[in-house]
This record gives C-alpha cells, sequence and structure tokens, in this order.
C-alpha cells in the first residue's frame, strides 16, 4: 500500500524544518522578542507574558469554597500547595463566558494565585516592535480595559495584553477589603 | 254523505221522496173528502131527515085533524079509520124521529110536541065520542071548535118550533159542512204547494247532486282521457323510437354476427400463438433457473465484502483510539513545552538556550497535533467511507435478495405463465366454440328482434288507435260536460 505524496512531501519538509533549526544560527535574541502565550476568555482574544507566569495547567481541578472575593471560585491543589482560583473572565468585566475553565494559569507572586480561562490558542514570540501601548478609550462604546496597558500585533490581528501584575494586585487588595470588618 | 250515495240511490232517493208526497197529498184528500162527507152525509141524513120527519108529522097531523073533521061532519068509519091511522103515523113519525139524533132543543120540542098531541088526542076522543052519542054535529062542532081547536093550534106551534129548529141545524149543518169542505179544499191546496215545494227543493238538491257528481265525473273522465292521450301520444311516440331502436338493434346485431365471426377466428389464432408463447416461457423457466444460481453466488460475495467492510471499520474505530492517544500525547507535551518556556524565562538568560529547545518541542508538539487533526479527518472520512459501503453493500445484498426473490417469482410467474397459457389456449378453444354458438345464439336473436320489430310496428298502429280514441274520448267528455254545465262551456 503506496503513500499519498503529498504526505511524504509534508513529512519531508517536517524533517527539513526539523533538521534546519539545528543548522540555521539563532535568529533572535531574548531582547529582541518577547514570549507571549494566546489565550481564549469566552469570545475575547488576550494575550499573556510569559514572564508573569509560573506555569499552565490544563483541566484543573477545582474546588469550589465559600468566599466574598471577587472573581474566585474556589481552590486547587498544584504540586502540594493549595491556589486560588480566579475566574479571569470575571476579573476582566466579561459576561458572555459561559464555558468551563479548562485552563488554569499560575501567576508568579508572593503567593500563587491561578486564574482560569477557556480557551490555549498557543504561544506568541512577536519582536519586541510589535508591542504597543492599548490605546485606552479609543472608543467611546469600548468596556474600560484597566488590567491591559499594552497590545501586540499578530498575523491575526490585535490582541491586547493583560497586565498580570496589576490584575495581581488588585486581587489582593480586594481580597485585603473583603477580610476587613 | 250524498257523495257516497250512488247515481241510482240518489234517483230513487228522489222518486221515493216524490211517492211519498204524492201518497200524503192523496191521503189528505182521503181524509179532507170523507170529512167532508161525514159533514154532508150528517146534514143530509141527520138534519134533512129531521126536517123530512117535522114536515110528515106536521101533515099526519093535518090529516089527523081533516079526518076529525070529516067524522064530524059524517060520522063515517073512513074518516074515523083515516083519524086512526093518521095518529100511528103521527105516532111512528114521532118514533122515527126518537131513532135520530137530536140535540137538546130537539128532544124538548119533540117531548112537547108529544104532550101536545097526547092532549089534542084526548080532547079529540071525546069530541068523536060526543059525536057517536046522541049529539049533534052542530056541538060536535062547537066542542071540536072549543076544545079541540086549541089544542091543535099548540100542536102545530110546537111542530112548528120543531121543524124551525130542524131547519136551524139543516142550515148550520150545511154551514159546516161547507165550511168543512173549504178547510179541506184550503188544506189540500196547502198540502199540494207545500209537496210542490218539496218536490221543487228535492229536484234541485237532486239536480245539483247529480250534476255535481256527473260534473265530477265527467272532469275525471276528461282528465283520464287527456292523460290517455297524452299517454297514447308517449306510446306512439315510444314505439316509433323502439321501432327505431329496434332497426339499429338489428343493424348492430348484424354487425355483432360478424364481430363474433371474427372473433372466432381470432381465437384460434390466439390458440396458436398461446402454444408459442409456452414453448418460450418453458424456455424462459430455464433461463430463470441458472440466473437465480448466479444471483446466489453473487450475494455470497457481497456478504463477504461487507464482512470485510465491517472488519475495515472496526480497524479504523481502533486507529482513531491510537490517534487519541497520540493527541493527548501531543497536548501534554505542549504544556510541558509551554511550562518549560516558562520556566526557562524564569530562569533569566541562563535559560534562553531551554528555552528554544522548549519552544521546538512545544513546535513539534503543535505540528503533531495538526497531524493528529488531518489523520482524524482522514480516519473519519475513511470511517464514513466505509459506513457508506457497508450500507451500499447491505443495500446490494438487499437488492441481491430481492432480485433472488424475485427470480423466484418469476420461476413461478413462468410456471404459472405456462399453465396461464395452457389455460389460454383451452380458453380460446372454448372461446371460438362459444363464439360459433354465440353467432347462432345472434342470429335467432335477430329473428326475434325481427318479430319484435313487428309487434313494435303493430303496438304503434294500436297506439295510433288509442290516440284516436283518447281524442274522441276527450271530445265526448267536453260534450257530456256542456250537457250538464252549459255555463262551464261558456
Amino acid at each position: 500500500m503506496s503513500v499519498p505524496g503529498d504526505l511524504v512531501s509534508k513529512a519531508t519538509a517536517l524533517r527539513d524544518a526539523f533538521d534546519a533549526s539545528f543548522a540555521l544560527p539563532r535568529s533572535q535574541s531574548a531582547a529582541e522578542v518577547v514570549q507571549l502565550l494566546a489565550i481564549r476568555v469566552g469570545s475575547h482574544r488576550y494575550a499573556l507574558r510569559l514572564g508573569d507566569l509560573g506555569g499552565m495547567i490544563a483541566r484543573p481541578t477545582i474546588v469550589p469554597v465559600p468566599a466574598s472575593a471577587p472573581g474566585i471560585i474556589g481552590i486547587a491543589g498544584v504540586h502540594g500547595d493549595i491556589v486560588p482560583a480566579y475566574l479571569l473572565s470575571s476579573l476582566l468585566g466579561h459576561t458572555d463566558d459561559t464555558d468551563p475553565p479548562s485552563w488554569m494559569a499560575l501567576c508568579r507572586a508572593p503567593d500563587v494565585v491561578g486564574l482560569c480561562f477557556s480557551g490555549l490558542e498557543g504561544s506568541l514570540r512577536p519582536p519586541r516592535a510589535a508591542l504597543h501601548r492599548a490605546a485606552v478609550g479609543a472608543q467611546a462604546t469600548a468596556p474600560p480595559r484597566p488590567f491591559v496597558t499594552e497590545a501586540v500585533t499578530t498575523d491575526a490581528g490585535v490582541l491586547p495584553v493583560i497586565a498580570v501584575p496589576v490584575l495581581i494586585a488588585t486581587i489582593r487588595q480586594r481580597a485585603g477589603a473583603a477580610r476587613e470588618p | 254523505m250524498g257523495r257516497s250515495w250512488t247515481f241510482g240511490q240518489k234517483m230513487g232517493a228522489g222518486f221515493a221522496a216524490m211517492v211519498l208526497l204524492v201518497l200524503v197529498t192523496a191521503g189528505g184528500a182521503v181524509v179532507a173528502l170523507r170529512s167532508v162527507a161525514e159533514s154532508k152525509d150528517r146534514v143530509i141524513d141527520v138534519d134533512a131527515r129531521n126536517r123530512i120527519l117535522a114536515g110528515e108529522l106536521r101533515i099526519a097531523a093535518e090529516h089527523k085533524a081533516s079526518a076529525l073533521r070529516g067524522y064530524l061532519l059524517l060520522r063515517d068509519d073512513e074518516n074515523l079509520g083515516t083519524f086512526r091511522s093518521a095518529r100511528a103515523a103521527f105516532h111512528e113519525g114521532l118514533r122515527a124521529l126518537r131513532a135520530q139524533p137530536l140535540d137538546r132543543e130537539g128532544a124538548r120540542l119533540l117531548d112537547a110536541i108529544q104532550q101536545a098531541e097526547a092532549a089534542h088526542q084526548v080532547e079529540c076522543e071525546a069530541v068523536v065520542l060526543s059525536r057517536q052519542g046522541p049529539g049533534t054535529a052542530e056541538s060536535a062542532g062547537r066542542q071540536f071548535q072549543d076544545r079541540v081547536l086549541p089544542l091543535m093550534v099548540e100542536l102545530r106551534r110546537h111542530i112548528e118550533s120543531f121543524g124551525k129548529n130542524e131547519e136551524h141545524e139543516l142550515e148550520q149543518g150545511a154551514r159546516a159542512a161547507t165550511d168543512a169542505a173549504n178547510n179541506a179544499t184550503m188544506a189540500l191546496v196547502g198540502l199540494a204547494m207545500l209537496a210542490l215545494l218539496v218536490a221543487a227543493a228535492a229536484a234541485l238538491a237532486l239536480t245539483r247532486a247529480l250534476t255535481n257528481q256527473v260534473g265530477s265525473a265527467v272532469q275525471h273522465i276528461q282528465s283520464s282521457s287527456t292523460e290517455l292521450q297524452t299517454a297514447a301520444s308517449q306510446q306512439a311516440s315510444g314505439t316509433r323510437e323502439q321501432s327505431s331502436a329496434m332497426s339499429e338493434i338489428t343493424t348492430t346485431i348484424s354487425e355483432l354476427l360478424a364481430t363474433s365471426r371474427q372473433i372466432a377466428e381470432s381465437a384460434q389464432r390466439v390458440a396458436r400463438i398461446a402454444d408459442d408463447t409456452a414453448k418460450a416461457a418453458r424456455a424462459g423457466e430455464l433461463t430463470v433457473g441458472k440466473s437465480g444460481e448466479l444471483i446466489g453466488a453473487i450475494k455470497r460475495q457481497v456478504d463477504l465484502i461487507v464482512t470485510h467492510m465491517l472488519d475495515l471499520g472496526r480497524k479504523s474505530q481502533q486507529i482513531g483510539g491510537i490517534l487519541e492517544i497520540v493527541n493527548e500525547l501531543s497536548e501534554q507535551t505542549n504544556i510541558l513545552a509551554i511550562n518549560a518556556t516558562i520556566e526557562a524565562a524564569g530562569a533569566g538568560e541562563a535559560g534562553r538556550r531551554f528555552a528554544v529547545v522548549a519552544d521546538e518541542i512545544r513546535k513539534l508538539a503543535d505540528r503533531v497535533g495538526g497531524s493528529t487533526k488531518e489523520i482524524r479527518g482522514l480516519i473519519e472520512e475513511i470511517r464514513a467511507s466505509v459506513n457508506t459501503t457497508v450500507m451500499t453493500t447491505e443495500g446490494g445484498t438487499k437488492a441481491v435478495d430481492a432480485g433472488t426473490r424475485q427470480f423466484l417469482d418469476v420461476a413461478v410467474v413462468f410456471k404459472q405463465i405456462v399453465s396461464s397459457v395452457g389455460t389460454t389456449t383451452d380458453a380460446s378453444r372454448e372461446i371460438e366454440l362459444s363464439t360459433k354458438q354465440q353467432a347462432s345464439a345472434i342470429e335467432q336473436v335477430n329473428i326475434a328482434i325481427a318479430n319484435v320489430a313487428q309487434a313494435t310496428r303493430e303496438t304503434e298502429a294500436s297506439a295510433g288507435q288509442t290516440l284516436q280514441t283518447a281524442s274522441q274520448l276527450t271530445g265526448l267528455s267536453k260534450d257530456l260536460t256542456r250537457l250538464i254545465r252549459p255555463q262551464a262551456d261558456a
């Protein structure tokens, strides 16, 4: 039984690309590119800086707990630690995310926090020049996005980049306000 | 109630009423005549006779007085005998009057007459004795003059009174008889008028009843005759149409006869063709048997194909399961690569090379994921094709089964055809024979139709006569209507 020609050529291209990755010089340094992770929150696409994250967990097991902090949906066990899980769509103010969270991003902070969202679209390595400040209030009808200060231009369009440290600080602030009598 | 009486009963009742009226009138006349006759008989038999007897009494008294005078003059026996016989006649008259019916006044006067006559007789006897003695005629005459004559005058006066009384009775009787006759006449006239009125009323009622009854009957006759005329016209028209139809039927039957002969010839040809068809059907039966065997072989091959295709479907499902494992491994590799990249990014410059390797691993995992998606699509296409092939093959199996059954049916049908063709041959021969018999029967029917046509023509003539008779009956009924109801004609 013979293999179709297009599959053979595709396998050859994959092998060549793999071999070339060892032969070609390193094109760009870490200073020239920025490593992002493209995610989907409901029907909205965002990007996260890999430097802001401590890990990715697929299909996290979240145990609901009674809590009054905004956006918290429960706790999850990660490498022996108990991590609070927040729903990213709730923190960003999107109400159309009805899908169950399939991914949880662990954030580097004094305390590890899990940000849950519905879809992971892949990694991005755009040049740093593609990163620019987000046009806050460019559109009068657009909702306010306090956690988005930058955006990156890709082949698929412009992706807002979530400022994870600001988001974590806001969570801590809200959690502290919720604990005060 | 009068409507239920017959004509004869009404006529009989009318004549009976008239006879009854005549009898009543005659009876009344008889009664009246008898009453008048009785009145007249009483006048004649009683009053007139009393009057006559009174006259006879007067005559007898006068004879007695005259005989006494004669005796006194002549003193002979003849006058004395006359005197005696006159007195006897006088008493005879009295007895006759006593025998007659008298009223109270008549009876009283008759008693007075009898007493006066007795007194007169005593004096007469005394005068007779005086005359028979030595006395003279003159002394006897003076005695007669003094003693007998006053009594005679008294007797005459009583007789006169009696006569007047009887005359008065006679006049009253005659007047009563006249009144009775007049009353009888008036009664008869009234009865006759009544009978005339009743007869006129009966005649009028009878005339009206009979006129109505006869008129109604005549109207019915007229109506019936009109209907009969219409029916006769329709019958004549229908008979003409029937005669025309009979002609057409005769023509059609002639054509039918010719057609029957053609059918007989066709039946012969059908019998020959049926023989040929039976031979062809037997050959077809053999061919169908061979085709059935071939179809059985095809069915077995198709069953084998279905088995292989189902096995291929199961293998495709197993490949799909393995592919799911590969996809899961690629996703996990991708996650590990992402986490490795994150760890490398956290390591700073030291992890940069590791980050590059991790990124290559991630790209490879992405490619594996894309390839598994393509393989999944291909497997889905294979499974869809297998399913389509299996369904198509199963459809082919069913078609082969249906074809096998149909071939069996065809074989049975061919056997039936052979049998039916044999039956057709027999039937064609029977049709030929029957058609010949039918042709013979049609000829007989043609003759019968000719007879019926003749009868129809006769019926047509009869219908014409009936129509003429109905017309005459209509005219007669109209004439009769004019006779009993002249105003109806106006």
